[in-house]
């Protein structure tokens, strides 16, 4: 599966047009501060907080067509829900991983 | 958006910034107006503020999430519906249902389709229209059927104004009418005559309700107004059939009796039209039946319309009911129906006082409280003394309409031999009589001066003949006769009735001059006292004699002069006072 879906990016293009960096902007702004406060909370744990936090990013990554990381963000969900907090302790570094590489395909769209 | 309208108005609730940018351009595409909202909290707010007309909303959210804003939303909205769609990756049927309960009606998946969003908010635009056009009908409806209730309130105080009760609380009546809707397929009316005695009417008009109840005014009006200027019967039920005839459509018709009863010749004369078989309940237990032998009212013309009615003699207490189909056709939860057999199984019932309130009982009894369906119309009438010695005068039907009036005047009538063969004069000579607006209260004695002394002139007068042969049935049977054949044979014969009214202080005097063309008598020896009470003959003159300041006779015995007095109610008040001090 590829970092960033480009049957997705070509109808973001056709919906957004020249606003295409703008959504594409407002996505990683969102999406850092969402990370940054997931990683905040994996310590102590908040599980509501958490859910609603993961949820949102799971949604905005399969919109702008990062599907790879919006499957790991619903395993994420998953385990949060479950209260499973051991596993997800490792996928917050993946998923930052993951991001890097979402945000530099996603910097690369003209 | 294919439509002149305003663009409708979406609120787009997303707590994701990337996700409500796209989704409000998605939709701002579509041509639809947007709002936008991080949060529940500001989702409520933004939709007391904006009223959109539509909301996509994220399900989860942070502070108030999506279902706990759809809820209240939901419960601003009120009767307005107001489509929700939740915006959701939600998989698990659990938080779907969740969804839904909290008011939710569709949802929309991330990613987003723009092709599928377009499709559901038209789908949804679409329920709207047809909710708000189902709304401004429904309202429309209330407040038709409100003015159409109102109407028929207003309509059916005029109704009871028009087709009254009459005198139907005369202690010898008895009488069920069911208020079924506000106007009711019957109608039943009781006048008293002139004369003295008492006219009932059932009728029982096709259909219910308006249509039925149109059809009643015009023949209240006329029943109520030709009894009380004192026409028979006869001439009453050929104006109301000629009445209906001209304003029923084809096909619609009223069943109908009419029961004048004279207590003072303990008669009752019946006609009945396509009502059910009245029956007579004598005072010693003997049932009989008077059967419908006369189409309906409405149906024929006036030269084919048969008035011609039964007459039978009652005796005190003798009982005559009278029921329109109503009753008759009552069903009970099993589908059966009350019928005539039951109610004439009640007619034999010892207690004769009861039978009445046993028939109404039974049938209400029959149908299970409050379940009849038609008509429910049932009356008793009892022989008893003359009524109107026993209860006050029915000041309403005979209340004066205007203090002012005709008061001072006279004027003669003459008729001649197709006119004294053919034509009842006195209904026209109470008409005229009672202009004098007081004089209505004493109708019934002007009734009786004016038949009394009418008839005289004709029978006496005119024919000749000799009222004792009325002193038994055969002679009775054989003065008819008599008169007939003289009738008939009237040549060049004159009867000049001439009535001159004037006031005096307190009331008026009113008097009746009737000459005829006949021989004349010699009335020097003329007794006017009473005869014994149980002759039929003879009792014309003493009456009219016993009701009026004087009464003579003139020239050869061919003119005869009455005189009478009234006073008005006013001064009766004064007189009582007097005597009290």
């Amino acid at each position: 599966m590829a970092i960033l879906d480009d049957d997705t990016i070509g109808e973001l293009r056709l919906i957004m047009e020249d606003d295409l960096p703008k959504l594409i902007d407002s996505y990683l702004n969102n999406s850092t501060k969402l990370i940054r406060e997931l990683q905040g909370m994996a310590g102590s744990v908040q599980q509501d907080d958490f859910v609603i936090r993961i949820h949102s990013l799971k949604g905005s990554c399969r919109n702008i067509g990062a599907l790879q990381m919006g499957d790991l963000c619903e395993r994420m969900e998953k385990h949060a829900r479950a209260g499973n907090f051991s596993k997800i302790k490792q996928d917050l570094e993946k998923l930052n991983s993951e991001f890097d590489l979402v945000r530099s395909a996603l910097l690369a769209v003209d | 958006m294919p439509s002149s309208q305003p663009p409708l108005k979406i609120l787009i609730v997303e707590d994701s910034a990337s996700d409500r940018l796209l989704l409000e351009r998605i939709v701002l595409d579509q041509g639809y107006q947007t709002v936008t909202a991080e949060d529940g909290r500001e989702a409520i707010r933004q939709f007391k503020h904006e009223k959109p007309a539509m909301v996509l909303m994220d399900a989860l959210m942070p502070d108030i999430d999506g279902m706990e804003a759809a809820r209240e939303i939901k419960k601003i909205a009120g009767e307005n519906f107001v489509p929700i769609l939740f915006l959701t990756s939600l998989t698990d049927d659990e938080a779907l249902v969740a969804c839904l309960e909290a008011g939710g009606d569709d949802f929309l998946s991330k990613p987003y389709r723009p092709v599928v969003i377009a499709a559901k908010i038209q789908v949804f635009r679409r329920m709207l229209q047809l909710q708000r056009a189902l709304k401004k009908q429904r309202d429309e409806i209330a407040k038709s059927n409100e003015h159409f209730m109102q109407e028929q309130l207003v309509a059916k105080k005029v109704y009871d104004n028009v087709a009254h009760m009459g005198c139907l609380d005369q202690i010898n009546i008895k009488h069920m009418l069911s208020p079924m809707s506000v106007f009711n397929g019957d109608v039943l009316l009781a006048a008293r005559k002139p004369s003295g005695g008492l006219v009932m009417f059932l009728g029982d008009f096709t259909g219910h309700g308006l249509p039925a109840a149109i059809g009643a005014m015009p023949l209240a009006e006329i029943f109520y107004s030709m009894v009380a200027k004192g026409f028979g019967t006869e001439s009453i039920l050929h104006e109301i059939n000629l009445k209906l005839k001209g304003i029923l459509p084809v096909g619609f018709f009223c069943c109908a009796a009419m029961v004048d009863i004279s207590y003072a010749k303990r008669r009752a004369k019946i006609w009945n039209g396509g009502l059910p078989d009245l029956m007579m309940r004598r005072a010693d237990g003997i049932v009989e039946r008077i059967a419908s032998d006369h189409l309906p009212l409405g149906i024929l013309a006036a030269e084919k319309f048969d008035s011609s009615t039964t007459i039978l003699d009652m005796r005190m207490d003798d009982r005559l009911y009278i029921w329109s189909d109503g009753i008759v056709e009552l069903r009970n939860a099993r589908g059966e129906q009350y019928g005539l057999d039951r109610l004439h199984e009640w007619l034999h019932h010892d207690d004769a006082e009861k039978i009445f309130e046993y028939m109404l009982e039974g049938a209400k009894k029959f149908a299970g409280y409050g379940n009849y369906e038609d008509d429910l119309t049932l009356a008793e009438i009892k022989m008893v003394e003359d009524i109107w010695s026993i209860q006050d005068q029915d000041q309403d039907t005979f209340s004066t309409t205007a203090l002012r009036g005709a008061r001072d005047w006279s004027f003669t009538y003459e008729m001649f031999d197709d006119t004294i063969r053919e034509f009842n004069p006195i209904p026209l000579m109470l008409h005229v009589s009672m202009e004098v607006p007081e004089l209505k209260a004493y109708s019934q004695d002007l009734y009786t001066l004016f038949a009394e002394l009418i008839s005289n002139a004709i029978d006496h007068g005119l024919l000749g003949l000799d009222s004792r042969l009325k002193a038994n049935a055969t002679g009775f049977k054989r003065y008819y006769e008599l008169r007939e054949e003289g009738l008939r044979a009237l040549q060049g014969q004159c009867v000049r009735i001439n009535v001159r009214h004037h006031p005096v202080s307190g009331g008026g005097t009113l008097i009746i001059r009737v000459e005829d063309s006949g021989e004349g008598f010699d009335y020097s020896k003329l007794d006017l006292s009473f005869p014994e009470a149980s002759k039929f003959s003879g009792r014309g003159l003493p009456l009219v004699r016993s009701l009026c300041e004087s009464l003579e006779f003139k020239e050869k015995g061919n003119v005869v002069q009455a005189e009478y007095r009234w006073i008005s109610e006013l001064e009766k008040g004064k007189i009582l006072a007097k005597a009290v001090i």
